[in-house]
């Protein structure tokens, strides 16, 4: 009889054991099926990779190699193939972008994964791929790693700049027109110069004793002056240059400084004193030069405008520069008519302007330039009457070169 | 001719402009004084037969207000104004104010040379002028009191007799100061006293 118990008792104990198999079974095949339709699902390319970057599994929109219309770097990558190794080998074949979404990968692999994406360009099709790795929780590592085509949207950004720089060009060559006469004072200098000269040169070699020193020392003095000249067309020129957004570390001191010798003879003019109280340090900011000191040069001129009213004597215009830690900040100040409470964000809208002529496109445009090198631009009011234009701008981390 | 006495003074806050007038001047025969700041002028003010060369926008002071300062220091100075700037406001403004002439850089050396002839034969006939003023003052000065009265009624067109009466005195006695008074101030006529004292403004 007690055989008869113990061998029902080890039956239904093996029948248990199968079942909870079964079921443990079933769950796990249903995890799986949950997260194949879940891979399945995912918009773009994505991968999984294990601790060594090995391409484990991939979601169904992941192309095959051959496949027309999608990333030929990612098609080149198979399952069990290395991802890792086909981007180093990418980037050692010149493809540099190459190099920063592989590392990417590769420190969420390590376990020093920072959040964020990267931009990926693909060299043939030029396409865009935002790549994002992250961490898989599970004792073997590894990661998920998806890749987001942003094609479209990097389009309309190249696009939406080069619609910025037109205009900004356009406000550039409206602002020379203002230059205008600071332009022919500074000209007809080194041309007067030389006219003076030359014509006291040939005085000199028509006489019976050429003084051959002298003559010397104005054809040297010609030659310097027409540098000056030069350099004056130069200097023009570069303000008027349409072209692609160049980035290399400049001391805010010296774009300011470049920026209100432009003006002085303009300011000089119109009998208004500018004084420049800059920092005693350099202030090292990156960006474009030409740009910055579009930015500036709309600020003082908007400031030479402000006190046009004033009587002589009142026309004062300020211009800072000051270093606070992270940032470097430039202020333009005048003792104008200022700006009115509630017009301090206002005026940086298109097309307000209270000048009769004014086109109303200088603060925007400055606003635009200075955020898209990372800083700001406000306006505020004078205690004394007036208004201060703040531009901050981040300091430049590196003084490398041009980059 | 006065050239080799004349001083010709430039002041340009260019300094390769400066340089090269001050040379085209002294090739030309002048004396120059250079001068890179206004006020450097002013310091000395010049005496003598001469002219100013002066920029008409330089900072601190311009051509204008330093034609004004030496003006009212008492130098009689003309002054040619050169601009690098198309000012014709401050043309206009200069011409009124008395200058010689406006010319626009690059100003050709033959026309600055012309302007600063024109200036300096103008300072030297002002300068005679003063000279010959002078010289009357100091010989009307030299009269006596009673001279000088009779002269004064004279020159207001009153007869010997007219002038008696008013003086108090006898018609004798002022046609004697009268002959007097003439041959002091070296005149020959009663038409050209009364000239020369209007001139003085007796």
């Amino acid at each position: 009889m007690t055989i008869l118990i113990v061998q029902a008792a080890l039956i239904l104990i093996f029948l248990m054991q199968r079942r909870r198999r079964w079921r443990v079974q079933a769950a796990l095949e249903e995890s799986e099926a949950l997260n194949r339709a879940v891979l399945a699902s995912l918009p773009g390319y994505v991968a999984i990779l294990d601790r060594d970057g090995v391409l484990l599994q991939s979601n169904r929109a992941w192309p095959r190699p051959g496949a027309l219309q999608a990333p030929r770097r990612l098609a080149e990558i198979q399952l069990g193939q290395s991802y890792i190794e086909a981007f180093r080998k990418a980037a050692a074949a010149g493809d540099v972008g190459a190099v920063l979404a592989v590392e990417h990968v590769v420190a969420t692999l390590t376990g020093r994964h920072v959040d964020g994406a990267v931009e990926y360009r693909c060299p043939m099709g030029e396409r865009w791929l935002e790549v994002r790795a992250e961490p898989l929780t599970r004792p073997e590592g590894g990661a998920v790693v998806s890749h987001l085509d942003i094609t479209e949207r990097k389009r309309a950004e190249v696009d939406a700049r080069s619609v910025r720089a037109e205009l900004a060009h356009v406000h550039r060559v409206a602002a020379m027109g203002e230059l205008a006469a600071s332009i022919a004072h500074e000209l007809n200098q080194p041309l007067a110069a030389i006219l003076t000269n030359a014509e006291s040169a040939q005085w000199l070699i028509d006489r019976e004793q050429i003084d051959r020193r002298m003559v010397h020392d104005m054809l040297q003095d010609i030659i310097a002056d027409d540098s000056r000249a030069a350099e004056v067309i130069r200097r023009m020129r570069a303000l008027l240059r349409k072209g692609e957004v160049r980035s290399s570390t400049h001391d805010l001191n010296d774009l300011a400084g470049e920026v209100v010798r432009l003006l002085s003879n303009d300011a000089a003019l119109r009998g208004v004193s500018i004084t420049l109280a800059l920092a005693p340090l350099p202030l090292y900011v990156r960006g474009d030069g030409v740009q910055l000191q579009q930015v500036l040069l709309n600020l003082v001129v908007n400031a030479l405008d402000a006190v046009a009213r004033r009587p002589p004597g009142e026309r004062r215009v300020w211009g800072r520069t000051t270093q606070r830690g992270d940032w470097c900040e430039l202020s333009v100040e005048d003792t104008g008519d200022g700006v009115a409470e509630g017009d301090l964000e206002r005026v940086f809208e298109r097309f307000y302007s209270t000048k009769p002529d004014g086109l109303g496109m200088g603060l925007p445009i400055s606003r635009t330039i200075v955020e898209a090198h990372g800083g700001r631009l406000r306006a505020s009011r004078r205690p004394e009457g007036g208004a201060i234009f703040c531009c901050t701008l981040p300091t430049a981390r590196d003084r490398g070169g041009p980059g | 001719m006065t050239r080799e006495q004349a001083t010709v003074y430039v002041v340009d806050d260019d300094v390769s402009v400066l340089r090269s007038l001050g040379r085209m001047f002294e090739i030309a025969g002048y004396v120059v004084r250079t001068f890179a700041h206004p006020r450097e002028l002013l310091e000395r003010v010049p005496e003598g037969l001469g002219c100013a060369v002066l920029d008409l926008r330089m900072p601190d002071l311009n051509g204008l207000e330093l034609q004004e300062a030496l003006t009212r220091v008492g130098c009689a100075m003309p002054v040619v104004l050169i601009s690098g700037h198309g000012d014709i406001p401050a043309a206009v403004q200069a011409m009124k104010a008395g200058a010689v002439d406006f010319l626009p850089k690059p100003v050709r050396s033959s026309d600055l040379l012309n302007a600063v002839e024109r200036a300096l034969a103008q300072h030297a006939s002002a300068r005679e002028a003063m000279t010959e003023r002078e010289a009357i003052r100091a010989r009307f000065a030299a009269l006596t009191p009673r001279e000088r009265d009779v002269c004064r009624l004279l020159a207001q067109g009153l007869q010997s007799k007219e002038i008696a009466v008013e003086l108090g005195t006898a018609e004798q006695t002022v046609r004697l100061q009268r002959a007097r008074a003439m041959e002091k101030l070296k005149v020959h006529s009663v038409v050209n006293l009364a000239r020369m004292v209007a001139l003085l403004g007796e």
